[in-house]
């Protein structure tokens, strides 16, 4: 018997050892200049390693998001399998919060103020931003902005202008971005992928 | 003090309890795709407002996004409050449900989350409270009365008993029941260690609630033009895997041998003040039970079938004299008085 439980025991250690390691593979996300970073929704752990290991994968925040901006990571997909990811090129986070009210393990904690968010920081890319590189006058990342004038000020031609103690990296300005392809405005969460 | 409710006789075990158990967990199952519908038909129609304002303005296309998401995150459908607007709905699956408000996490979840991160939060506990005392009053009933994946492999078992009557040759290999608890214990270590979660990948409750899900956004990305990423991953074949395993291997591999979920509401439901008795001096051994029990148990014996036991009742009717009856009472029995 207890060579038999030894038994079963190295053959599951084994087994789930290789079957973590296939979860923890990361493929490289969308095509992007920069480095691969993950969108994580509002109020998640600063941590991406506490992020992982509380997160269940219950899918209750994608469940409880009205825009559907919340993703949750499949086959092929940058993010761990069941995390929730955002993309916000697709589809920007509106900060209803309701994921964070949500989450059983405040893997996603409790926020009511949307200032308080910290999901990244948009960064405009001067070469293709149509109202910077003087091929048209746009403003549409303003415009969508929630934090108008605060996180996004705008110059001469509506040129955009990020600011940092603003911005929460709603992704809302990527999403409304007409640039085609590669957005003109994108948003980078600085989390640490390891 | 032992005895406090038995039931009467023939009802626990009757087919309108039966039929119930499979009512009841038909709907689960219906209630998860239902969720995932629910969800992804919300977001559509968030989507098919902003177009629609889009439709309305017309001037340049970098105007009519930007208008389009201003007015939407401006108009009353971002002003209503949070609590009002969120509190109406059906969120996540058995693996961790906000049913209006109600947060029930499954306790393999929890343990799991407390493993890889060494944390408690108040959210998990108040997640765990529900599950945690329904199992300590009814021991391991989620399996038989809950579990969709436990509803799939019942299929199966209806499946395997045509085959048999068909002819058809199936085996019923036996294992080791221990297996469950040290998978329970393996999983929890090799997640403490790697810092992921790793039984919530294959544990057939997860995987169902994640799969269907998943297809669920899939059915809407086709029904609609605009492109949804869908998460679908391959653990949807473990789960085919094991239904045709059960079908043809062994009568409930995974609930009876493997499952870690399983396992862990056996060991919360130990205790438990609902269980099967028999009355050794009715019983007349005909073993009608033992073939009846889909998690192969003895309830011949005179405690109860242990702690496996997942309350589905089918040994009830099964018992010819009617010896098995279900008892509402504290676990330890008086001493037997009968040879």
């Amino acid at each position: 018997m207890l060579l038999r439980t030894v038994g079963v025991s190295i053959a599951s250690f084994t087994g789930l050892g290789v079957f973590a390691g296939l979860l923890k593979r990361k493929a490289a996300p969308y095509p992007v200049l920069g480095e691969p970073e993950i969108i994580r929704p509002p109020g998640a752990l600063e941590s991406e390693t506490e992020f992982l290991s509380q997160c269940i994968r219950c899918a209750r925040c994608r469940d409880a998001c009205p825009t559907g901006a919340i993703k949750l990571g499949g086959f092929g997909d940058p993010a761990q399998l069941g995390t929730p990811y955002v993309l916000p090129f697709e589809s920007g986070c509106n900060l209803s919060l309701a994921c964070t009210t949500t989450c059983p393990t405040d893997a996603l904690q409790l926020l009511t103020l949307t200032k308080d968010v910290n999901m990244g920081l948009a960064v405009v890319d001067d070469r293709t931003c149509v109202s910077i590189n003087g091929t048209g006058v746009c403003g549409a990342c303003h415009t969508a902005c929630p934090f108008k004038n605060l996180a996004i000020t705008q110059g001469s031609h509506n040129a955009p202008t990020v600011h940092e103690d603003h911005c929460v990296g709603c992704g809302l300005c990527e999403e409304a971005c007409i640039v085609e392809g590669i957005k003109a405005i994108r948003v980078f969460s600085g989390r640490d992928i390891t | 003090m032992s005895k406090i409710f038995t039931t009467p006789s023939g009802f626990a075990g009757s087919t309108l309890v039966q039929g119930l158990r499979h009512l009841i967990r038909l709907a689960v199952l219906l209630g998860i795709i239902g969720t995932g519908l629910v969800a992804h038909y919300r977001v559509f129609v968030t989507k098919e407002k902003i177009k629609v304002i889009q439709s309305e303005e017309n001037p340049s296309l970098a105007r009519q996004s930007a208008l389009a998401m201003h007015q939407y995150l401006s108009g009353p459908e971002a002003q209503r409050g949070v609590e009002q607007k969120h509190l109406s709905v059906i969120r996540g699956n058995t693996w961790s449900a906000d049913i209006y408000g109600l947060s029930v996490t499954d306790p393999l979840a929890a343990a799991e989350s407390v493993a890889t991160s060494r944390k408690v939060t108040r959210s998990l506990l108040i997640g765990l409270a529900l599950p945690v005392i329904a199992t300590l009053l009814l021991g391991r009933f989620f399996c038989s009365w809950i579990c969709p994946a436990g509803f799939l492999f019942d299929i199966a078992d209806r499946l395997r008993s045509l085959l048999q009557r068909l002819g058809m040759p199936t085996r019923n290999v036996n294992l080791w029941r221990g297996n469950k608890y040290v998978l329970l214990i393996v999983g929890l270590v090799v997640g403490a260690l790697v810092g992921v979660p790793v039984l919530g990948a294959f544990y057939p409750p997860a995987v169902l609630g994640r799969e269907i899900s998943a297809l669920t956004a899939a059915f809407f990305s086709v029904l609609t033009d605009y492109p949804v990423v869908t998460g679908i991953s391959l653990s949807g074949f473990f789960i085919i895997g094991i239904i045709v395993a059960e079908t043809f291997v062994s009568r409930r591999l995974w609930c009876r041998f493997v499952c870690p979920g399983g396992g862990l509401y056996s060991l919360i439901g130990m205790g438990r003040l609902t269980r099967v008795r028999n009355d050794l001096q009715q019983c007349t051994s005909c073993t009608e039970c033992v073939q009846v029990c889909p998690m192969g148990l003895n309830p011949m014996k005179s405690t109860s079938p242990g702690i496996e036991c997942d309350q589905c009742m089918l040994c009830l009717n099964s018992c010819p004299p009617g010896s098995l009856s279900l008892q509402f009472g504290l676990p330890k029995l008086p001493k037997k008085t009968d040879a």
